[in-house]
């Protein structure tokens, strides 16, 4: 934490040269009055010492101790109080030192005064200083914390929106499963291989990189195997991928909301059976992905937004892209199409 | 021999019904369906004892279907995950499955039915067979689904109508029906205006009377009698009455 600003190059350079002026002031100032060399040079090293030694534990009193803002005026006393005795004992060491020089100890006294406000100004302002720096780190350390809470709470949203899901097909999963295991046990073990490898790339899935289109296909292959034996009867999919997608990427299990999405739009709203058809198309930057289902027009209401499960969806990728034109749906006689885009240029770094 | 019907869209989910059944030979599966409508037709045709049913259908979901039928018969729910109606089982239904579930899990189910037709005269008859005021309290106190919001579920000559609900002109009481007046035509809904007035969103629905709840959009004018009673015209040309307490409502959602 930055209590003291010597930690900084710039700053402890700034600091000897601020150190270094004074004592040149304090130096030149009595050399001018016609003082000996010797004297001249004393008098101001030990004054700029005693302030710099003086100064120095004052901060490092306040990388211990934070005096709060209400007790400004408390702390700015006590300085002050230490600025004279600093005087003080500076005037004690010079006479001790020069003690042949009568006229030296003359001007000594007489400039007593002088010397006690100039010690209390250099004090004053160093303290000032550093409380001001003080609490610039400490609102640099509130503003780090509630950037890293923003942030906490964005992935866990993130994490929970690509949960929502799958209880539901977890649950129906396992209870086919449960029914295959006595009728068809090499089906309920094939079963069991796919859903396993499906949830192990949801679990090892990081919201933060995008993944190879080629590698979400897969994870998308693997949820229509195991919704083919739930609703193998009535489920047909198409998948198309354009051979311009080679390379394209795309935030890791995007895709398996938008077709869970569409199985159930397909399969609760229509009776008999369903194709579910997808295509990956690249242009202009953009993966462009659409998925299309049937529905029944006379009694939906697709107008009514996205419907179903596409708003937690909206909401991801405004979280990720900071975007909320990426997801559109549109319908063409009984088919309902939704599209999502996914910026192939994007800077991971924009997100943080 | 008891007769069941299982209604599942899912064929496995079916299945293992079925093969849990097979321990029970006194019941004996009459009818497989996979969707609302067959197994609204099956319930009819085949007047089964008892219903294995799951909530999330295609076309028409769980709830629905029962709406539909008069004389329902005694249901256990064999649903997955339900973010609905969990909680309103508990005292309407005979028992309710989560899935997947084990065969002790049914046998239990099974056992409570049996039990409780052996006793209908002690307290657990209750929970066998709900009457049709359990049931429609059930109906009643079950949240809706996204979709059952903007959807009512009708009966017309024996075929299953679904009415998106801005369709709708308004709803008129008739004993204990509701009449649904479309442009279309009316029908008859075996629910109370009071349970149809909570299900319909209050912004586009309004219960401007005793016996009507009107859809604010088919309004053209109001028509004021006197200081306290007016008629709403609608698009149809057809004039209701609005009560004393039914206007301040309808002028709430006016904006008035």
């Amino acid at each position: 934490m930055p209590t003291i600003p010597f930690n900084n190059t710039t700053l402890k350079v700034l600091t000897g040269i601020f150190i270094f002026m004074l004592w040149q002031l304090n130096f030149f100032s009595i050399w001018s009055m016609g003082f000996s060399l010797q004297v001249s040079l004393t008098d101001s090293l030990v004054n700029t010492a005693l302030l710099v030694l003086a100064n120095l534990t004052i901060m490092q009193i306040f990388q211990y101790y934070q005096p709060p803002a209400s007790r400004f005026w408390f702390t700015f006393s006590v300085a002050m109080v230490f600025a004279i005795l600093l005087v003080i004992i500076a005037q004690l060491i010079l006479k001790n030192i020069l003690t042949n020089d009568k006229e030296y100890t003359i001007f000594l006294n007489k400039s007593t005064f002088i010397r006690m406000v100039f010690s209390m100004l250099m004090t004053g302002w160093i303290l000032v200083l550093n409380l001001l720096w003080n609490m610039l780190g400490r609102e640099r350390e509130t503003k780090n914390r509630r950037e890293e809470t923003m942030a906490l709470a964005r992935e866990a949203e993130l994490f929970k929106l690509r949960q929502q899901l799958q209880p539901h097909f977890l649950f129906n999963s396992l209870n086919s499963i449960n029914a295959l295991v006595v009728s068809r046990p090499q089906e309920a073990r094939r079963m069991i291989e796919q859903l396993s490898s499906f949830l192990r790339a949801t679990i090892n899935t990081r919201d933060n990189q995008l993944v190879p289109l080629t590698e979400e296909m897969e994870q998308i292959g693997r949820y229509l195997q195991i919704e083919k034996f739930r609703f193998g009867h009535r489920l047909n999919t198409v998948l198309e991928t354009d051979e311009s997608c080679a390379h394209a990427v795309i935030p890791p299990l995007l895709l398996q909301p938008l077709v869970e999405n569409a199985i159930k739009f397909g399969l609760y709203d229509t009776i008999g059976e369903v194709t579910i058809r997808m295509k990956a198309d690249c242009f202009g930057g953009y993966l462009d992905i659409s998925v299309s289902n049937p529905f029944d027009p006379q009694t939906s209401q697709v107008n009514k937004g996205t419907g179903f499960g596409l708003n937690g969806l909206q909401r991801r990728l405004y979280l990720l892209f900071g975007r909320s034109d990426l997801l559109t749906t549109s319908t063409s006689g009984n088919l309902f199409i939704t599209t999502v885009k996914i910026p192939q240029n994007y800077v991971e770094s924009n997100n943080n | 021999m008891l007769k069941a019907i299982i209604i599942d869209d899912e064929p496995l989910a079916c299945q293992i019904v079925q093969e849990y059944l097979a321990s029970w030979p006194q019941v004996e599966v009459v009818n497989i369906c996979h969707d609302g409508f067959e197994g609204f037709k099956a319930i009819q045709q085949q007047k089964p004892d008892l219903l294995f049913l799951d909530i999330q259908m295609p076309k028409i979901n769980g709830f629905e279907m029962l709406e539909l039928v008069e004389h329902p018969p005694a249901i256990i729910f064999t649903t997955a995950f339900d973010e609905y109606a969990i909680k309103a089982f508990d005292h309407h239904a005979v028992d309710y499955l989560l899935k997947p579930f084990s065969q002790d899990r049914f046998n239990k189910a099974l056992a409570k039915f049996t039990g409780g037709l052996a006793g209908q005269s002690n307290a657990i008859s209750g929970l066998s067979s709900p009457s049709s005021s359990s049931l429609s309290s059930l109906l009643e106190s079950t949240a809706l689904s996204p979709q059952q919001q903007n959807r009512i579920v009708i009966k017309d000559n024996g075929n299953i109508k679904i009415i998106p609900i801005e369709d709708i002109h308004f709803l008129e009481a008739a004993d204990d029906y509701v009449k649904v007046i479309t442009a279309a035509g009316q029908y008859l809904k075996n629910r109370t205006m009071a349970s149809l007035e909570k299900q319909l969103p209050a912004q586009a629905f309004v219960r401007i009377h005793r016996s009507y709840i009107v859809n604010v959009r088919e309004i053209t004018q109001l028509h004021a009698h006197d200081k306290e009673t007016y008629t709403a015209v609608l698009r149809n040309g057809k004039q209701l009455p609005v009560s004393k307490t039914g206007y301040p409502r309808l002028r709430t959602v006016l904006g008035m």
